[in-house]
């Protein structure tokens, strides 16, 4: 359905010297090409195939190059090399069939909205740009807004919206235009829990299972991508690090251990001690809450209860609060962090 | 064949439909803003009115007839529609750009130059506006009239034909956002054509009061023929008197003169302006530039 081969992106860097004879001596040399501009590659080689019907998740941080490829695959950007066929159309030769045969939500916030205009107005004009009739956009609306809770604000401009009711009209677009792949960038980013929950239902029963929509679903959550993902790719720095079934990639990181310590009153300094101590482990420091330095340390690997001793004295030394200290299961993070891990080594 | 063009046609037009629809909403949202500016276009009216009124009947505008209020009312009308016609295409994708919408409208099954049509009808509804209010004004408050032998269907055609080059113009400046790599602001094209059309293109006076060297700048842009064209088409006088510098030099009708020089930029700027705007379009895509802070 969504096939990708070798596609590479590169955006230029934007170069800023001091003065401003530097900055024209260094754009006359561009142009006369004797200087090549500085780019960093945000999709790096990536190839990909994705089946019909199926739930893809594309994961990584920020800055993976997840929404670049979400652009190449939707015709918004040309690649640099290779090339992508989706629904049997070439993202290159065949552009108005690639566009007409997907639906793609890019962006949160208000990104791509009027802010003066409600939601079912800007139904009916996406709708409309798409081809549907009216009467089939409203029918379709009314349903769209009562499952994202929203029909009491149906007729409020979007500007009046707080952040994740925006990025819930931004969704119902999506779910409007019923087109064969769907792509989605960060569904669920602002939304309330309950709310990204029933949305996360939505896609995977009604838009995958029941219309059989083929979703790729890019994301940074990655509870979200184990929840509703049939297959996985991991991205990082713009490459494809990993591909396959949550379950399978769990297995590369099924022999090691996992401890998770909550602690209070974590800073930055302590992290890089923690690190320091912790050798070839993996380790993740996530705070939750910046002024009471509240959030949870993640060690990873073979034999890691050998190192907690020295963490916990590292954490004590520092008057950093230990709430517990527990025994988890590795997760899609814990697998992540380990494949980057190996290919930092390995290049 | 045919069958499907006329498909395409009605499906452009149902979605300038809703374009315009949208726009009107964008546009009457706030309508306190929105009737203020209107008034605020009475006052300005107001102002051209009056010091036009001192002037009277001057000598500099007997080649084209009527009096020196109604030389400078449809200088204004008409420079608003042309100012349009430049500004539209780089307006509709500088403001699409910055507000994140013009890569969710390439996501959308439409072509390019529908959508760049579509993005520009809210300009010119304004702008439409803008005229009414000001010949509603005009006539009934300036009493401004057009002259006994006017020929309406010439000033269309005089208007359709500088649209079309400016047009080709606009496109021209909106290809440079790509090429110039301009996030924000005007680009040189745009400012320089609207710094001359501000001051030698005849909308306030005539062109042959400027000293000679501002003559030959105003020779360079659309405005001054169609201006001259089409005040000589409505407030017909059906003088041949030469107004701009080459009307001495081309022996024909000065009116027959500034439609041939509108053909020529007509047929020279719709063609190379959607070149550059295509290819500075393209390059954006290429360089990943089209949003502000890609």
């Amino acid at each position: 359905m969504v096939e990708t081969s070798g596609l590479v992106k590169r955006y230029y860097v934007p170069e800023r010297a001091a003065k401003w004879k530097e900055r024209a001596s260094h754009k006359i040399r561009i142009l006369l090409r004797k200087e090549e501009r500085k780019t960093i590659t945000a999709v790096n080689n990536v190839s990909l195939s994705v089946r019909e019907g199926e739930l893809f998740g594309v994961v990584g941080p920020n800055g993976a190059g997840k929404t670049t490829l979400l652009k190449l695959l939707s015709c918004v950007l040309y690649p640099d090399a290779g090339t992508a066929v989706l629904n049997g159309y070439d993202v290159i030769k065949d552009r108005e069939m690639v566009r007409a045969s997907l639906t793609v939500i890019i962006g949160g916030g208000w990104l791509g909205m009027d802010n003066k205009i409600p939601p079912i107005d800007q139904f009916l004009f996406f709708g409309g740009i798409f081809g549907l009739p009216k009467g089939l956009v409203l029918k379709r609306s009314d349903g769209i807004l009562r499952l994202l809770e929203m029909e009491d604000k149906a007729r409020e401009p979007v500007m009046f919206l707080s952040t994740g009711m925006r990025q819930k009209v931004l969704l119902g677009k999506a779910l409007l235009i019923r087109t064969p792949v769907v792509l989605l960038d960060e569904p669920t980013i602002s939304i309330d829990p309950r709310s990204a929950y029933v949305i996360r239902r939505y896609i995977k029963d009604k838009m995958n299972k029941e219309w059989g929509q083929t979703i790729i679903l890019c994301t940074h959550f990655m509870h979200e991508a184990e929840m509703l993902c049939d297959r996985v790719a991991f991205i990082n720095e713009g490459r494809l690090i990993a591909c396959d079934t949550p379950e399978n990639l769990k297995k590369i990181v099924a022999e090691k251990d996992a401890l998770r310590i909550k602690v209070y009153g974590m800073r930055q300094d302590v992290e890089e001690k923690v690190k320091k101590v912790s050798g070839d482990f993996v380790v993740t420091v996530r705070i939750s809450d910046d002024v009471l330095g509240a959030g949870e340390i993640r060690l990873m690997g073979e034999g890691v209860k050998e190192i907690l001793p020295r963490t916990l004295d590292v954490l004590s030394g520092a008057s950093v609060k230990v709430r517990y200290v527990k025994h988890v299961e590795p997760t899609l993070e814990d697998v992540f962090l380990e494949l980057r891990e190996r290919s930092r080594n390995a290049g | 064949m045919l069958g499907e063009k006329i498909r395409e046609a009605r499906t452009v037009l149902s979605i300038a439909r809703l374009f315009l629809r949208r726009e009107l909403k964008l546009l009457t949202y706030f309508n306190i803003p929105f009737i203020m500016g209107l008034v605020d276009l009475v006052s300005n009216l107001l102002v051209y009115a009056l010091m036009a009124s001192l002037v009277g009947r001057s000598a500099s505008i007997i080649v084209y007839g009527g009096d020196f209020v109604t030389f400078v009312m449809l200088g204004v009308i008409f420079n608003s529609l042309l100012a349009t016609a430049m500004a539209a295409p780089r307006h509709a994708v500088m403001s699409s750009i910055g507000s994140g919408r013009l890569e969710v409208f390439f996501q959308a099954p439409i072509s390019l130059p529908s959508l760049i049509l579509c993005l520009s009808l809210g300009a010119y509804m304004m702008t439409l506006i803008n005229i009414m209010v000001y010949s509603v004004t005009g006539f009934a408050v300036f009493g401004i009239s057009v002259g006994a032998g006017a020929n309406y269907g010439l000033a269309f055609l005089t208007l359709v034909l500088a649209i079309l080059a400016l047009t080709g113009l606009g496109l021209l400046s909106a290809g440079m956002i790509g090429f110039l790599e301009i996030r924000y602001g005007d680009e040189p094209l745009n400012w320089a054509v609207e710094l001359i059309s501000g001051f030698a293109s005849g909308a306030f006076y005539p062109i042959h009061l400027l000293p000679l060297p501002l003559q030959y700048l105003a020779s360079l842009i659309p405005h001054t023929y169609a201006l001259d064209a089409a005040r000589r088409a409505l407030l017909g006088s059906g003088s041949t008197l030469p107004t701009l510098p080459i009307h001495s030099v081309v022996p024909y009708d000065p009116i027959v003169t500034d439609m041939a020089v509108l053909v020529f930029l007509a047929a020279l700027f719709v063609p190379v302006g959607w070149k550059a705007f295509k290819s500075g379009f393209e390059k954006c895509r290429k360089d990943g530039r089209l949003q502000w802070w890609q």
